[in-house]
This record gives structure tokens, sequence and C-alpha cells, in this order.
């Protein structure tokens, strides 16, 4: 049922010409420069270390490594982590 | 998300350590319970860092549970615990009140008044004027007037300075003077060299005193304004250009006839004290009047009050507070109607007094006559016809050639 609310939605933010984050709960990464990284649309920490955070998202984990990593402020949709950011990654 | 973090100042935050196996999972139950946590900072493998409002942090007790993790409060920030910690240090923050409240109201009193630039003027005469203006130690600025204010006022009072500049430098009151460049009366009267006396109005003469100078005309002669009285040259009055010039001193008095009209109201309004008075007292602080609105209510409608200020003083050294001590005493006022008879003599003796205050010094009157009072309007209109004598000469220099 959520498998096909999810194509339903695919198939109308194409048909619509609507940006798919927008309809669907697409993650939304926003990067400043090497030390901020902006994330909506999460789902939830998975992992979190010095080096490496992990968030939950609808299209699988994200990774994010650094130095020094630090979150900033988390809110239940939103997060915004800072650090030495050195790489953001999806991990299938 | 920056704005949002001042707000979390004065609610007040925490800054927690927490430790335990399943922390993401700890923050993941409170994103879902919509725990606001900021600044999570990884420590060590199993500890980390946050911060926490004081409100949200007595939500997080069954999330520990949960979890199995420990909490430990690391640092507390915001203006809850600085008021506490304030609380506990109360008579230092008393003492930096008072100093405060001290430091502003020390400087705004006046603590010293100068005068400068003045050299006949007493000092101690433009004190006294300052005094008058409200301008003396232990006064609070704020009560002084404005500067062009007191500049204009004591320039109309102190007649013999051209210009008085007034300003407020910090806790000082600065009076700078500019002195009149006064000519010695004396010094005019030797530069006019010799001069003849002539008639300053058209008069009778009435009587001559003759110092220097050659009289011209005689008593009882009619004589117009500007026609030679006393001559300052001798020698002979058939060649009067030639002769010795010596200069004309003297008085020649002459009878002068006013003419003067005067109005005086038949209704005379006057005060009258009932006998009726009371006292009250009032505190004073720095010279403001504090009064107490219950405590001694004016029961007259119309009266005068007399007050006299009582200093609080320890030995030589008055101190800025004391009391006030007001008299009340009603009055009325009476309308009272003037006879004909009264309303003339009044009226008469106003203008005598000045007709008598533009004679001058050697100036008396004669006789006087009222002619014709009648009412008009309820007032009493009449003509006052006067008889007087007065020195009539006024110098005019010789021309002496060219």
């Amino acid at each position: 049922m959520r498998n096909f609310g999810g194509k339903l939605k695919r198939v109308a933010s194409d048909w619509l010409d609507i940006p798919q984050d927008v309809a669907e709960n697409m993650p939304r990464v926003l990067m400043v420069g090497p030390y901020r990284v902006h994330v909506e649309n999460h789902q939830g920490v998975e992992r979190f270390t010095e080096g490496e955070i992990r968030l939950k998202t609808s299209r699988g984990s994200l990774n994010i490594s650094g130095k020094k990593l630090v979150i900033y402020a988390i809110y239940s949709d939103e997060v915004w982590i800072e650090g030495e950011i050195s790489e953001v990654k999806y991990l299938g | 998300m920056q704005q949002n973090h001042w707000p979390q100042t004065v609610r007040g935050n925490l800054r927690i350590e927490l430790t335990g196996s399943r922390l993401t999972m700890f923050i993941n139950e409170a994103l879902n319970q919509s725990i606001e946590i900021s600044r999570i900072r990884w420590v060590e493998e199993d500890r980390i860092r946050l911060t926490i409002s004081v409100s949200d942090f007595y939500r997080l007790k069954p999330l520990l549970r949960q979890t199995s993790s420990k909490v430990r409060i690391v640092g507390k920030r915001g203006v809850p615990f600085l008021l506490a910690r304030l609380e506990k240090r109360r008579f230092f923050v008393g003492g930096i009140l008072l100093f405060i409240i001290l430091l502003f109201s020390l400087t705004s009193l006046v603590w010293s008044v100068e005068v400068e630039g003045n050299e006949k003027i007493p000092e101690r005469e433009i004190r006294n004027l300052l005094k008058e203006e409200g301008v003396f130690i232990g006064q609070i600025k704020y009560r002084i007037p404005s500067n062009e204010e007191i500049q204009n006022r004591l320039t109309d009072k102190l007649s013999q300075a051209t210009w008085v500049g007034f300003r407020m430098e910090g806790t000082r009151a600065v009076v700078t003077v500019v002195e009149k460049k006064r000519v010695e009366k004396k010094e005019e009267e030797d530069d006019r060299g010799p001069v003849d006396l002539v008639a300053g109005k058209d008069a009778l003469i009435y009587d001559m005193y003759v110092k220097q100078g050659r009289a011209v005309v005689e008593v009882n002669d009619v004589v117009k304004k500007g026609e030679l009285l006393v001559s300052g040259r001798y020698g002979d009055p058939e060649t009067p250009d030639e002769g010795r010039i010596a200069g004309a001193q003297g008085r020649v008095m002459g009878r002068v006839w006013y003419e003067s009209e005067v109005s005086v109201p038949l209704y005379q309004k006057r005060k009258i004290y009932t006998g009726n008075r009371e006292k009250a007292y009032y505190p004073y602080v720095l010279s403001r009047v504090i009064r107490i609105p219950f405590l001694y209510p004016e029961s007259f409608s119309r009266a005068e009050t007399i007050q006299r200020v009582h200093g609080l003083r320890i030995r030589d050294w008055h101190l800025p507070l004391g009391w006030v001590e007001e008299k009340r005493m009603e009055m009325e006022f009476v309308k009272k109607k003037l006879a004909m008879k009264e309303a003339v003599a009044i009226g008469k003796e106003r203008a005598k007094e000045d007709l008598l205050s533009r004679l001058g010094k050697e100036g008396r009157i004669l006789e006087e006559k009222v002619l014709h009072p009648r009412v008009d309007h309820g007032k009493v209109v009449m003509k006052i016809h006067f008889d007087a004598v007065e020195d009539i000469t006024r110098p005019q220099p010789i021309l002496q050639g060219e």
C-alpha cells in the first residue's frame, strides 16, 4: 500500500512537473562550503561518531563523513551538521 | 536556526553528557517526542554531549530509562541560572545597583558654580541671581531651565553686563559675564567742552541760579524750547560772537504746565483675610517638596500661603533634606464701590506720583487742578492740570568757528 502510494506520487509529480523532493519525502541536502551540511526530510540518526554520521532517509542511508562532526541542531525532519566535512554519500 | 538561539538562552539551557550504548536510538526517540536538542558532540564511543532546554530536561527521564543511558549535567547557561547565581550573591548585586544609582544621582547634581569674566560686578551678586534662577550647589541638573532662558534672564537682570553666558559642564555650572565698558560720567562732562544752557521746554522762568556764564533771560520771562538761557561767553552782549568762552553752569527753574488724563475704576477689588488659618508640613529632599496629598488637605478655596523652610543640619553642615512649614491664610476678595470724591483723590495721587517721577530731583508741584471728572463705563475719567517747577536747562555745546 505504501509502495503503491509512493508510485502514485512519483507518477503525479512527473505528470504535473512538480519537483520530486516536494512531492515525495525525498531528502534534500544543502552543503555550505566544507563545513556545514543541512539535510531536510531525514528520518532519524542511524549512527553517530566524531568522524561519521549516518542518517536514515527514504532513499536509504545518507553517510556524512569528516572530522570533528557536531550535530548543531536537530529537529524531527531537519538536521544541521557542522564540522570538517569531506564526503556526503548515499549508501544504497 | 541562528535566530532560535537566543530565546533558548533566555529560558535557560543545560549542557549534558549521556553515556550508554544506544545513543542514536535516544536521539531518534527524542526527535519523535519533539524534544529540541542541539550541538550534539561525540566525545568517545558511547558518550555524547548535547545541549537541551531546562523544560525538556525533565521530559528526558522515561527516554533515558528506555535506552538505558545515564545523564550527567556538565554546564548550565541562561538567564534563570544567572538569576539563581545572582540571588546567592545578593549583596554583591545590591552593591552594583547602589553604585549605579549613586553614580547617576551624584552626577545629576550641580557640584560647583563658577563665574568668570567679571571685574566690577561682585561675584556674590551673580551667585544670588543664579540662585533665584535655580542654579546653586546641590541643585538637580534637570531642574535647571534651558541655557538660553537663563542667559536671557541674567542679561536682563545684570544691567552692568552686555552679555551673560551660561552652560553646564558636567556637574559644573559656568557663567561667563561680559561687562559693559562704562564711560565715567565725569569724563563725559569734561569731554563736552564749554556749553551754553538752553531751555529744554516751553516754560516761565521761576528762579535762576547761575554759577558760571552770563544770564540772558530774567525771572518771569517766558521762554520757548531751545531758547538760550545762560550764555557760555563773557563779554559785551552787543557782540555775542566775541568774548571769552568760559562755559555756562547753573540751574534755571521754570514753571511748566502739564495736563494728564487719569481714569480710576469705581469698583475696587480688595483682598481681605478672614482670619482662618491652617498649617501644613511637608518634607523635602534635594529642593524637591514631597506633597502628601491626604495629610494636610487644603480647606480654603482662596488662600495665601507663606512657606518657611526648615533645613536639617548637623552643626554647620546642611543636609539636603528637611521640612517645609506652610501657613495658609484664607482670604476673600471684596468689591468696594468708591465715592466720586475718593476716586478723584486716588486719581490725583496717581497722576502726581507719575509726574513727580518725571520731573526729576529738583522738580516740585506748585498747584494742581482737577478738571471735569466724569463717570464713563464704571470708571471716573478726569483731566488734571499741574503747575510744576523743574530744572529746564539743557546743555548745548558752543560751536567755536571752524
